[in-house]
């Protein structure tokens, strides 16, 4: 089989998936017993007239059989109509497009903490097996996931904003995506959303500086979640690799240590790392709707949270599904870079 | 058998675990007798967000209530709310699992059903389930038990499927013994321990979920100690009054290292294949 006959296979069975997703959240939103579907449109405080009510449940089509409701549930969610959230008074679909690049931003920094800090610090922990680095990289990353990440973001808040500023240091931002005062004075033109990218692109460096300082405090934050993961694949695996023949090989011929680990070694020990990732970016995203509350970060997961405390189901729902399908292309993308990278991998 | 330092060490930790574990449970079974309810509706503003003194170990909250009791009693809550989480997505995944590996027909449909629940980040999910339901801490639980029963399932399903082709199931069956009582009596018993293995660090993982969505808006309101909630409403004095995050999460955060540490080493033990 090549490589498009697997992408193919690939695409069907996450279809699969999505199709399992799109039942489950239209079950979430209909068929639950004992609740009414209609209540996730009602703001609580403001009741609908008769009238009102009617209209909706016939634009929801909520009179008909429920298989025939989800016929139209897919037809709309595939042509772009994910529902109304009353807590953003937008359509699901735009609400959450307009806030995905602050929730990529601040997912990808994560990723790409965990992985530099949890790769070296893996590999650091396999070559001293058993001795004192080994040890402490161990207590570190169980200690890592044992704290609840949002409660470490508010003591971070609390140390490097709060403690610093009053000592006259240098502190950095608790809130937010970049200074009010920034955003004012120079003012940035939106190409993709991604503030960084923009405000490099636009040469627009105060609001660059503003916004890399108010990305530390969340984007570490965050990076916990899956360092402990990455470190221990990274230990494992770099002990698989240390066993094979082709180190001590590659040692006898008389490469120095450092080509070996890094050449060798490393090369072949990453590859579990990178296949874990999509998980771990779905991990991620879960845990940004804790760390954007706790940062008041504008993404995706602030606003499902906000959409929690208005009873606004619609939206949260549509969330899930959105995070799941990111989930899945992810994996995909994953998976057939991992194809091509990797020429043992039989598809 | 003489173990080598390190596996001692390890135990050692393993062992301070569940001592510390052990200790929180009996805090929490006995917080509610030792701390008399009426301390959660002692409501005094003017007493309200005190330093940790003499009196008040842990400070007061911002409705002026003492602190540790509050902490304490949240124990009781949080603990046993995530135990019984746990228990159930176990009792249900096994149950599933144990027949998915037996019985074809249910095994397809049953391993797309998982398929679908696990591509779904796990507090994603439980958040969707949980508003849908409307907020609360029953409904927050039914939400985790949605969400962790596919992981045993799985685990179940794939432990029945290599320990059925085993001779010891053929001679049952030749002695004439009956399926359910085969698979309930013989091959789930042999089975389990990876389940077992995992339950500890679960417990943690649950606990840790639910205060993080407890945080976010499920929580029991302020006259229901629950240390997410406890959190919650105490980031909102977080520069003023330090102490009303900083004691609940730590409660958090020793519960589940306790339980990590236990963890670690049930896997280890009961997985030899990871101990290298």
């Amino acid at each position: 089989m090549g490589l498009p006959e697997y992408i193919v296979k690939r695409l069907a069975g996450l279809g699969l998936v999505l199709v399992g997703v799109s039942m489950v959240v239209f079950v979430l939103l209909r068929g639950v017993p004992g609740v009414d579907p209609l209540a996730a449109y009602i703001t609580p405080g403001l009741p609908m007239s008769s009238d009102a009510l009617n209209g909706l449940k016939q634009e929801l089509h909520l009179d008909q059989p429920l298989p025939v409701q989800y016929f139209y549930y897919v037809a709309g969610l595939l042509s772009g109509d994910w529902g109304y959230s009353r807590t953003a008074a937008q359509s699901v679909i735009v609400a959450l497009l307009e806030r995905l690049p602050a929730t990529v931003e601040l997912a990808v920094s994560a990723v790409l903490l965990s992985t530099l800090i949890g790769v070296p610090a893996g590999m650091l922990a396999a070559l001293r097996r058993d001795r004192a680095p080994d040890l402490a990289v161990r207590i570190v990353s169980l200690a890592g996931i044992s704290f609840p990440v949002f409660w470490l973001g508010i003591i971070l808040q609390l140390v490097f904003f709060y403690y610093l500023g009053r000592l006259g240091l240098p502190n950095l931002p608790s809130r937010g995506r970049v200074g009010d005062l920034i955003a004012l004075e120079y003012p940035l033109a939106p190409i993709t959303g991604f503030y960084l990218f923009d405000s490099l692109a636009e040469g627009n460096f105060p609001f660059f500086i503003s916004a890399l300082r108010h990305l530390v405090l969340p984007a570490f934050t965050l990076s916990l979640i899956g360092l402990a993961t990455v470190v221990r694949i990274m230990r494992a695996s770099m002990l698989e690799v240390l066993r094979q023949d082709y180190m001590l090989l590659a040692r006898s011929k008389g490469l120095p240590l450092r080509t070996v680990l890094v050449r060798h070694a490393l090369r072949n020990a990453i590859t579990p790392v990178l296949t874990t990732a999509g998980t771990t970016l779905g991990i991620l995203l879960g845990g940004a709707v804790v760390v954007e509350t706790v940062f008041s970060w504008p993404g995706i997961g602030r606003l499902a949270a906000q959409g929690i405390l208005n009873n606004d189901s619609v939206l949260v729902v549509g969330f899930t599904l959105f995070v799941a399908t990111m989930m899945v292309l992810v994996n995909l993308v994953v998976d057939i870079l991992y194809a091509v990278v990797d020429p043992r991998v039989r598809y | 058998m003489i173990l080598p330092a390190r596996e001692l060490w390890r135990h050692k930790l393993a062992a301070l675990g569940l001592a510390v574990f052990l200790s929180l449970l009996i805090v929490g079974a006995a917080a509610p007798y030792v701390i008399p309810g009426s301390v959660v509706r002692d409501v005094q503003f003017a007493a309200k967000l005190a330093p940790p003194d003499a009196r008040h170990w842990f400070g007061t909250d911002d409705y002026g209530r003492d602190l540790l009791s509050m902490v304490l009693l949240a124990t009781n809550l949080d603990l046993s709310a995530s135990i019984a989480i746990v228990a159930s997505a176990i009792a249900i995944g096994v149950l599933l699992g144990a027949l998915a590996g037996f019985v074809h027909r249910l095994d397809q449909a049953l391993m797309r059903v998982t398929d679908v629940f696990l591509s779904i980040p796990n507090l994603v999910l439980a958040m969707a389930i949980a508003s849908v339901l409307g907020r609360s801490i029953l409904n927050l639980s039914i939400a985790l038990v949605f969400v962790w029963w596919p992981i045993y399932c799985r685990l179940m399903r794939g432990q029945v499927l290599s320990e059925r082709e085993k001779p010891y199931v053929k001679a049952l069956r030749a002695l004439g013994i009956g399926s359910p009582r085969t698979i309930f009596r013989h091959i789930v018993p042999n089975a389990i321990f990876p389940v077992v293995a995992r339950a500890a660090a679960d417990v943690g993982l649950v606990l840790i979920t639910m205060a993080a969505l407890s945080y976010i808006g499920f929580g029991p309101g302020p006259y229901v100690p629950e240390w997410g909630s406890l959190i919650a409403s105490g980031q909102a004095y977080i520069f003023q009054a330090p102490w009303l995050v900083i004691f609940p999460g730590a409660a958090i955060f020793l519960t589940s290292l306790s339980l990590n540490l236990v963890g670690d080493w049930a896997r280890d033990a009961f997985d030899p294949r990871l101990r290298r």
